[in-house]
């Protein structure tokens, strides 16, 4: 339910507002206080939904509600309800943070119901949009540095922030050594109140030492003289406020600190947020890099997973049916010689059926998984590869291999394997060309290999911009999962270099002495 | 009469093979086993005659198999029946002592004509291998002598290119391989012949008439 708190004076406009509110809005609730004090206990009590405020009060006026409730940092929004001729002090609610302000004496005031409504939405949306916990919890005492060697003057000031502005203390004293500390960045202000008699130097010169000592420091002045060229001079120095030292000055001396202190706390919160959002970005750029070292390592296992998997359904085709068509082999030619004449033909057949049937699954475990890269090693792995290719193909493959003997580990071989493969199959299908070279080095720390053509050639940008249709980017993505660098050099009408380096140290994973597939 | 041992994983194909040799009359099948372990320890206990070895076996690869058991029982002569069509297993093989290689498949009479050949003392490969397999075996056999032959063809053209005075990066133009693979080439060539310098280099390809003086 929507609770309304109204703040006014007079009863008369008290009473037009209740019957408003009553007509248009029954089920809104409307509570009445007739002064600004019980209106800040009300609010402190909380639950309000809109804070109804007069602007002219008998005790407290409504800006200086508008000051403590921004200090108390309370989010209800607030509406103004002004007097004729207060246009000044309305623009003054405004700027203090009152969402709106209303003539009482203007037709507009009939709609004060739909006004009252209206903010309560906006305010509404705006707390579903915008966080509302602020991790920054301003202070509960504001410290001002006052400099003021009158003393008069200073207990003026004092008495009445103690009375109207507890959340203000004025620190210093009537000599100029709190200012000199402050200068030094020995001790700690929120604010400077430069007084009208701050010491030996005129106000102007105090505001100039100040800002070239603590440059973001802010400061209010309060003028002794009330002349435009000092006010602009001493804004030009960057002070926040000129107020002149004349009567009526306090409440707007009080409003306007309460204004700064809040800026500043914005700032200080604003910057203790960017702190945030900036560990925040640190604590998740780690988190990405994290990600993708998982990711890797997942797609590096992947494709383990996929090696022995095809390993395992190669050997099963192998070792288990190619033995038992072996023998079915040997029995139907047992069979063949003893067999009558008439059943002699259908055995024949049957013997070229195993025959076939054979030849087939010796092609499919090759395909699958060459048996020769588990029991010999990658050079004769290589070596057979490019003998299948020559003859499905017609491309002669110049295979130069210069490794020193030994095997290398079992992902290291079945990558550079399936990376020489892959590139192959790029020169059969885009190269045009009838020759390829395929070079395997090493230096000692890294293993070198280079997949060359002299064929068509083509633009490695464009290749990739189109969404990778040469596999390339599979094949890179390979060489970089066994911790290798690839590199991909193309001209069109000169031939296209495939270049992987992997280092030659055992990979992490990588059981030493392992031997593959066992 | 000539022993005989079958070392087969696959019951069904030790019945072909014995239901072969059998027939023929002059042998007789002493063991059988499984795995390449049993296939060597069975071998150093009844050094047979003759070993009809797989190479696809359990525990024990046949081609570690038929180098123990070479050691074990030199006068075994060895005859592989596998799967493998592969040019590297034959190579393997026959490097390795068999003295024949038959193609699992193969028609029986095939193993008859391996058995005849390998009792004369002679080598026998199943017919698809054969050509292959022995032409890739001689041109295996370089000679030693000369480190020329320890180069890579492509470590050939480096150094050739190198001693007519060409940069890492002219080679790698011109041979269309990048530069730092040129530059591997040159320093293992150099390296494998044991050459220092530059000049070392120039000379040892004037040696070798890969250039002109």
């Amino acid at each position: 339910m929507m609770r309304v708190l109204y703040a006014e004076d007079d009863p008369n406009v008290a009473a037009v507002v209740r019957s408003y509110f009553t007509h248009f809005a029954p089920e809104i609730e409307l509570e009445h206080v007739l002064d600004g004090r019980t209106c800040l206990a009300q609010m402190a009590k909380g639950g309000y939904s809109v804070l109804l405020l007069d602007l002219v009060m008998p005790d407290i006026n409504g800006l200086q509600v508008l000051g403590e409730l921004a200090r108390r940092a309370d989010p209800t929004p607030v509406v103004m309800a002004s007097g004729l001729g207060q246009t000044d002090l309305a623009v003054r609610a405004l700027r203090a943070g009152a969402v709106d302000c209303v003539d009482k004496t203007s037709p507009q005031f009939h709609q004060i119901v739909d006004i009252v409504k209206r903010v309560h939405a906006r305010h509404l949306e705006k707390k579903f949009t915008t966080p509302t916990q602020s991790p920054f919890e301003p202070p509960a005492k504001h410290r001002v540095l006052l400099v003021e060697i009158s003393a008069t003057t200073r207990r003026t000031l004092e008495d009445f922030f103690r009375a109207n502005a507890p959340q203000i203390e004025l620190t210093g004293d009537a000599t100029p050594a709190a200012f000199e500390r402050i200068l030094a960045g020995h001790a700690e202000a929120e604010a400077v109140l430069i007084g009208p008699t701050p010491g030996e130097a005129s106000s102007l010169d105090t505001l100039r030492r100040l800002r070239s000592h603590r440059a973001k420091l802010p400061a209010v002045v309060l003028a002794a003289r009330g002349d435009g060229e000092t006010a602009v001079a001493a804004f030009k120095l960057g002070a926040q406020d000129y107020i002149l030292h004349q009567s009526d000055y306090l409440a707007d001396l009080v409003f306007s600190l309460n204004n700064i202190l809040r800026r500043a706390d914005t700032e200080r919160s604003n910057e203790q947020l960017t702190r945030e959002l900036e560990a925040l970005n640190r604590s998740l750029e780690a988190q990405v890099r994290t990600r993708t070292g998982e990711l890797q390592a997942l797609s590096m296992r992947l494709l383990r997973v996929q090696e022995v998997e095809r390993r395992t359904i190669a050997r099963e085709l192998h070792d288990h049916l190619g033995q038992l068509l072996t023998g079915l082999r040997f029995q139907l030619e047992a069979a063949h010689k003893a067999a009558p004449p008439a059943l002699q033909a259908t055995l024949q057949e049957s013997l070229g059926a195993s025959d076939e049937i054979l030849r087939y699954l010796r092609e499919m475990t090759q395909q699958l998984r060459p048996r020769v890269l588990d029991d010999l090693g990658l050079a004769p792995a290589l070596e057979w590869h490019a003998n299948l290719f020559q003859r499905q193909t017609g491309i002669t493959v110049a295979l130069d291999v210069s490794l020193p003997p030994g095997r290398l580990s079992g992902d290291l071989e079945t990558t550079v394997f399936r990376v020489v493969q892959e590139a192959l199959t790029n020169v059969a299908r885009h190269a045009g060309i009838t020759a390829a070279n395929v070079t395997l080095t090493t230096n000692g720390h890294q293993l070198i290999v280079e997949i060359t053509d002299r064929g068509r050639g083509f633009e490695v940008d464009a290749v990739h911009a189109r969404r990778d249709s040469l596999g390339l980017t599979g094949l890179c993505e390979r060489v970089i999962l066994a911790g290798g660098r690839p590199e991909i050099f193309s001209r069109v009408g000169q031939g296209t270099r495939i270049h992987a380096e992997f280092p030659l140290a055992p990979l992490p994973g990588d059981r030493p002495g392992q031997t593959p597939g066992q | 009469m000539n022993t005989v041992i079958l070392a087969d994983d696959h019951e069904i194909v030790r019945r072909g093979v014995r239901s072969i040799l059998e027939a023929d009359g002059q042998f007789k099948v002493v063991a059988e086993v499984a795995d390449g372990l049993s296939a060597v320890q069975a071998v150093e206990k009844h050094k047979p005659a003759l070993l009809f070895l797989d190479l696809s076996m359990p525990r024990l690869h046949g081609l570690e198999a038929l180098r123990q058991v070479r050691t074990a029982s030199p006068q075994t002569k060895i005859l592989i029946l596998s799967m493998h069509n592969d040019e590297p297993y034959v190579i393997e093989a026959l490097r390795a002592g068999a003295m024949a290689y038959i193609l699992k498949g193969s028609e029986s009479t095939e193993i008859d004509r391996a058995i005849a050949e390998v009792v004369a003392g002679r080598r026998y490969l199943s017919a698809p291998l054969s050509e292959r397999a022995i032409a890739a075996l001689t041109s295996r056999t370089p000679d030693q002598a000369d480190p020329l032959n320890g180069l890579t063809p492509r470590e050939r053209e480096v150094l050739s290119l190198a001693a007519e005075g060409l940069s890492t990066t002219e080679m790698a133009e011109k041979l269309f391989i990048s530069p730092r693979t040129a530059e591997t080439h040159r320093t293992n060539l150099m390296q494998k012949l044991g050459l220092q310098s530059q000049t070392d280099l120039v000379r040892f390809a004037i040696r070798k008439g890969l250039i002109q003086p």
